[in-house]
């Protein structure tokens, strides 16, 4: 999570405080590692995935050393669970089966946004709405909605708050199935505003 | 007329989401502690929504835009280069400076008025209130549900502020002042400055006495108020003596 986190403020035995100050913001990284690099983000998807679940551990443990008692067999059926339902992690999946069966093919992860209005926010979605393969590379100015991740970039680039894919990628587990957040332009349910009642009445079967 | 706008809001996106539906598992509060990092997130996402609007739509909202100009100058900016593009936050945005300062002035101008206050009322929120405990699903914890606190506390200080206000507790009141802040641990209290109608006496001791306490209940003829101060207002040993105390 971009910005600053406030880790000093746990150390009494009160109720747990999640705090952070600064701007926040999502950034998502590249496909592959640099080289000789750990994977981290979304690498761990992709890179190495024979140790994967080392990986994670890891780069959890780097960011927060004293927590290092995590149940490996729980983050082995986490990810076994994310692997089976989101649409989101089959995507990188996917890239990286075809990135180990050709190697150094070029290939870029695009994130589908909405446009305004979309009506995407009442049904499950599938993996190829949220999320496809593009072969070869692709320069970000034809694809300005949506979210580009490529093999090999070098930084990190921000995540629009009005991607509906914020929330999935950033909490893959508080959304396993990849349900899609706010985008511009969803209507209310019905033009009469009846205040409180009536709004997004259709919503109900997703959340 | 204008357009009104027919499309739901950030703020009214998470509000409904984030609202509790019986029977139905909320990404936003079951999770407990990934929950509220959900939760802090969307409100970052909303304020950097907000602030963004205000810093693109400065010409329309900058109706004080000379007045950041004398400010530069106050400031010892006189070339225009220094100056730089300002972005004023009006102070319609909570917890912004001319926000405060506002409210300052408001309360300030309150006491022009009115004179001192004469009490100053401390009121928390209590996790163990019974309306939270019956709120709160079995295996959580009150601080697990910030939605159901926060919304308790409000009807309790509600209550509150119209029975003093309505005089039930200190006679006619003229001003009422209140400011709400979270604690550390999430609980939210409220510190309320009021001005008591006095038709121009002054407060009496025994006024005092009759609404102030100072001292432990006798445990046989205030049972209640025994047992209220001794969980609530008193600071048991801690430190070494009590390595539970959750003060440390």
């Amino acid at each position: 999570m971009g910005g600053n986190i406030d880790r000093n403020i746990n150390t009494g035995e009160g109720p747990y405080v999640f705090r952070l100050n600064g701007q926040v913001h999502h950034r998502i990284g590249s496909l592959l590692p640099s080289p000789n690099k750990i994977p981290k983000f979304a690498e761990l998807y992709i890179f190495d995935t024979k140790n994967e679940i080392q990986n994670r551990t890891r780069a959890l443990q780097k960011e927060e050393p004293e927590e290092s008692d995590l149940n490996i067999e729980i983050v082995s059926q986490l990810k076994e669970m994310l692997d089976n339902n989101n649409p989101l992690v089959k995507i990188f999946r996917h890239a990286r089966d075809l990135l180990e069966k050709h190697n150094g093919v070029d290939i870029s992860i695009k994130i589908i946004g909405a446009n305004k209005g979309d009506k995407i926010q009442y049904e499950m979605p599938h993996s190829e709405e949220l999320a496809m393969l593009i072969a070869g590379d692709v320069s970000l100015e034809q694809y300005k909605r949506d979210i580009i991740v490529s093999t090999k970039q070098k930084g990190l680039q921000r995540i629009s708050i009005f991607h509906p894919a914020y929330m999935p990628l950033q909490y893959p587990l508080l959304f396993p199935y990849g349900e899609r957040g706010i985008h511009l332009g969803i209507p209310y349910h019905s033009d009469k505003k009846e205040k409180g009642n009536g709004k997004k009445k259709e919503y109900n079967n997703i959340t | 007329m204008e357009k009104k706008r027919n499309t739901i809001t950030l703020h009214e996106y998470y509000k409904y989401h984030m609202h509790f539906r019986p029977n139905q598992p909320d990404p936003y509060l079951c999770y407990g502690r990934l929950s509220k990092q959900a939760i802090v997130d969307a409100r970052a996402i909303e304020d950097e929504d907000r602030l963004g609007y205000i810093a693109r739509n400065q010409d329309k909202l900058r109706a004080d835009y000379l007045q950041g100009v004398f400010d530069a100058v106050e400031k010892g900016l006189s070339q225009g280069n220094q100056i730089g593009k300002r972005v004023l936050l009006s102070s319609s945005h909570v917890s912004s400076r001319r926000y405060m300062v506002q409210n300052y002035h408001d309360g300030i101008a309150i006491c022009r008025v009115y004179g001192p206050p004469d009490l100053f009322i401390t009121f928390t929120c209590n996790p163990k209130w019974p309306e939270i405990i019956s709120a709160i699903l079995p295996g959580e914890q009150p601080n697990d549900r910030p939605d159901i606190i926060v919304r308790i506390f409000h009807i309790k200080l509600e209550q509150l502020l119209q029975d003093i206000r309505l005089g039930k507790i200190f006679g006619p009141t003229l001003a009422l002042l209140y400011s709400i802040e979270f604690q550390k641990r999430g609980l939210s209290h409220v510190h309320i400055l009021v001005w008591i109608d006095k038709n121009g006496n002054e407060i009496t001791p025994e006024m005092i006495d009759k609404w102030i306490s100072a001292e432990i209940p006798h445990p046989s003829e205030d049972p209640l108020g025994y047992i209220l101060i001794s969980e609530h207002m008193m600071h048991g040993p801690c430190g070494i003596l009590n390595e539970n105390c959750p003060c440390a």
